[in-house]
């Protein structure tokens, strides 16, 4: 199918595109489209008037701040997997950037969209919600930062107002030592996963859990972070984190969806918490 | 809705266009540009087909729309064999049989044309991870992958 008609204006840069959407009734950001644009050309979506980014260089690109990588919205999935300093700093994100869809996706795909897209299965919310980012949002009245767990409301919802802008997400750094994983269960390769999880474990010099973070993508509304404050003081190993994995999949929302029921969504995202502890644990070993 | 005036560079070449904001590149490319080498399946970015390269890299003309491309250089598929000549990758794909319709095979030119050069010598893996953003209903894949790998290999030697 082809898009309606709309208006189009291509945005010189961040305060052009605020200043004209704050003056228009029915715009939408266009950012890197790979999602909005099968909407529109599904017509999913139908606004009278898209406003492109891809001009706004000062919305792109990575900055070392205290305590974590802020990232500009128009950072390309590409960059964010290529980049030397997000692959030091922060691994985990350049690993689920890397994974995203296709070289052609994540060579035109923002971090921006994705995160304001919301798609419950997608990636960078998953990390974002895992890690506690906080977001950055602009309107032509105000800036205000607001964390990925208040963020992501429900599918393709969140707490962005139609009028503002997601300018940037800040990651925090990851502590000295913390293993990292990320597992996702899709039928082929850059798909949408069906399950997902991601996991930060660090270890005291005895080999116990200092720190956990788990999340899950894929089976909820949105990205949901696990209460892992339990798993202090255990050593990790299969049972512990099968125990973990049954209780928290258990706690959650999950509902049946087209040809997967609830029971298989929790048994598959309990496969992935497992693997993605697994693989954090893994990683945390060996930085100790 | 209004036309606006948009000039696209496709392949070295000029075109002075009036299009409609919702005309999407794929869309452009084939029916004001006369590339039909561009070729249209799902216009949801999951077949691969209708990839080009914009300043160099893959991306997919039907999540484009062509009035974003002022500025911007596209490849298609027409620009890949020089003077009659098939490319290696194309030759590769004639040798091993790695195409029966040839619907899919545009595309994937284009994004393995891109690839293979920031990845002269992949091994099996990384070429099936490579092409996984391409929908091919013909060949399996096998006689592909077999010509991605021969292509490497005669690039390689050439250079």
């Amino acid at each position: 199918m082809k898009p309606a008609p709309f208006a189009y204006h291509r945005a010189a840069d961040a305060t052009d595109a605020l200043a004209v959407m704050a003056g228009a009734s029915d715009a939408a950001f266009l950012s890197g489209g790979q999602s909005l644009a099968p909407m529109l050309n599904l017509r999913m979506a139908r606004p009278a008037l898209l406003i492109d980014l891809n001009d706004c260089a000062e919305l792109s690109g990575v900055t070392l701040g205290d305590g974590g990588l802020r990232i500009g919205a128009l950072t390309r999935h590409h960059h964010l997997a290529t980049d030397a300093t997000v692959r030091s700093r922060h691994p985990l994100l350049a690993e689920a950037a890397a994974t995203i869809g296709s070289d052609a996706i994540r060579r035109r795909g923002t971090l921006g969209g994705s995160l304001a897209h919301a798609d419950p299965a997608a990636q960078l919310p998953l990390i974002a919600t895992l890690c506690g980012a906080v977001i950055a949002l602009q309107s032509a009245r105000g800036a205000r930062m607001i964390e990925a767990d208040d963020f992501f409301v429900s599918a393709l919802e969140t707490a962005r107002e139609p009028n503002e802008l997601v300018v940037a997400a800040t990651f925090p750094d990851l502590a000295p030592a913390t293993g990292w994983g990320l597992a996702q269960l899709c039928k082929v390769a850059g798909d949408f996963a069906v399950a997902s999880a991601a996991a930060t474990l660090a270890l005291d010099g005895a080999g116990a859990i200092v720190d956990a973070r788990l999340a899950v993508g894929a089976v909820c509304d949105r990205p949901m972070a696990l209460d892992a404050a339990g798993l202090r003081g255990a050593r990790p190993g299969p049972d512990v984190f099968e125990d973990f994995a049954m209780a928290a999949v258990g706690a959650l929302d999950i509902a049946d969806a087209p040809g997967i029921d609830a029971d298989d969504r929790r048994d598959l995202a309990a496969a992935m918490i497992v693997e993605a502890m697994t693989r954090a644990a893994a990683r945390a070993g060996r930085a100790a | 809705m209004k036309r606006v005036p948009v000039t696209l560079d496709v392949n070295g070449e000029s075109h002075a266009l009036s299009l409609e904001p919702r005309r999407l590149l794929s869309d452009a490319l084939r029916e004001e540009c006369g590339l039909t080498g561009v070729h249209v399946g799902c216009e949801n970015g999951v077949c691969g087909a209708c990839t080009v390269l914009i300043d160099g890299a893959p991306a997919r003309a039907c999540l484009i729309f062509a009035v974003q491309m002022q500025g911007h250089a596209i490849a298609t598929i027409e620009s890949v064999a020089r003077g009659g000549a098939l490319s290696p990758l194309q030759q590769a794909l004639h040798e091993e049989h790695g195409l029966q319709c040839g619907f899919c095979t545009p595309g994937l030119v284009m994004t393995m044309e891109a690839w293979l050069k920031d990845n002269p010598d992949p091994d099996e893996t990384a070429i099936r991870a490579a092409l996984s953003g391409h929908l091919c209903r013909c060949t399996g894949y096998q006689s592909i992958v077999a010509a991605v790998k021969r292509a490497a290999r005669i690039a390689r030697e050439r250079a």
